[in-house]
């Protein structure tokens, strides 16, 4: 497809486009190559209008979804609306990649979290926090996880009274990748296969950043149900 | 407990039960082993109360971690964008 990526970029509103090298490594081999490639406009049954009406009605329909999404991997609206842009961006110019019937917002997603990776290398220039994740890691936390919920019948009427505030900065502790799993298998509701393909790896390593980091967050939530029923004694009489 | 079932994983001792807990609140384990723990949790409180915590948090997360709502000036940028982009195609 002839994406004229180089005039596109700079024109293109983002700060610094990564979206030459993004479209360069795209995985499914229909790479733009700028100014040299053939002009294949008659190969599409679809014109270039039509697509991007459809673009429009399809893609954009998750907008809120993925900028909630892009804020909790980000943590602040700033950033979240920069790799939210920078993803329709993207996805715009790939979009004839995309297999109409499959999961739309899947592969916003994976494009999303890509985009947010390599933002997040680029500035942490740090790496990865689940690097030593390993099987033995994850069922030693859930052994640790049979023996202490975390939580006290008692304690589960205060988690239900924490405030989103709550809920959402707890998240907001996970180191990014258990973070990411977590919040597309529950908020999203993505399969173990689904999210398996949004963050690139085996669903084993899914699994494993699943349980990590729910023990985790059900263990910060129980602190801070605690730390609200201490602060409010109505809470703790039974 | 049905300890007899041949083909099932034994769901009659806790850790196993637990052990797989998350791919059963998740609904991602086969039917047969998805009854098989429904049958544990019916019988043993210790490993219902778990569940029930997890099953908690997962809610927990579901509904409040979601749900923001995107600034309307994000959504005019990027349409702007879009046709900036289109008009390189």
């Amino acid at each position: 497809m002839p994406l004229l990526v180089d005039g596109w970029a700079e024109q293109s509103m983002l700060r610094t486009s990564p979206l030459l090298s993004y479209v360069m490594s795209m995985p499914s081999g229909s790479k733009a190559s700028g100014a040299s490639a053939p002009n294949n406009e008659s190969d599409h049954a679809e014109s270039t209008d039509e697509r991007h009406a459809r673009f429009e009605k399809d893609a954009l329909q998750y907008l809120d979804q993925l900028y909630a999404g892009a804020l909790r991997m980000t943590r602040n609206p700033a950033d979240a609306e920069d790799i939210v842009q920078e993803t329709y961006a993207k996805a715009y110019a790939s979009f004839h990649q995309f297999t109409p019937g499959t999961n739309l917002k899947a592969w916003l997603y994976r494009i999303l979290t890509n985009t947010y990776i390599n933002s997040y290398r680029k500035k942490q220039r740090e790496p990865q926090l689940s690097d030593g994740e390993n099987v033995e890691d994850w069922q030693l936390a859930r052994a640790e996880s049979h023996t202490s919920s975390g939580l006290k019948s008692a304690e589960m009427v205060a988690l239900e009274n924490l405030p989103d505030s709550d809920v959402k900065e707890a998240l907001q502790q996970l180191a990014p990748d258990f973070r990411l799993a977590v919040y597309l298998a529950d908020v999203e509701g993505f399969s173990y296969k689904e999210i398996a393909e949004i963050m690139g790896t085996p669903i084993g390593t899914v699994m494993s950043r699943l349980n990590r980091g729910r023990t985790q967050l059900r263990n910060l939530l129980a602190d801070y149900a605690r730390e609200r029923g201490v602060k409010r004694p109505e809470a703790s009489r039974t | 407990m049905n300890a007899d079932r041949p083909g099932e994983a034994s769901f009659d001792d806790c850790e196993h039960v637990l052990e797989r807990v998350y791919e059963f609140l998740d609904n991602e384990i086969d039917a047969a082993s998805s009854d098989a723990i429904r049958r544990h949790l019916a019988m043993c409180e210790p490993c219902l109360d778990k569940f029930d915590v997890e099953e908690a948090v997962k809610s927990l997360v579901h509904r409040r971690c979601g749900g923001d709502v995107a600034p309307s000036h994000l959504r005019t940028k990027i349409v702007t964008q879009l046709t900036v982009i289109r008009r390189t195609l």
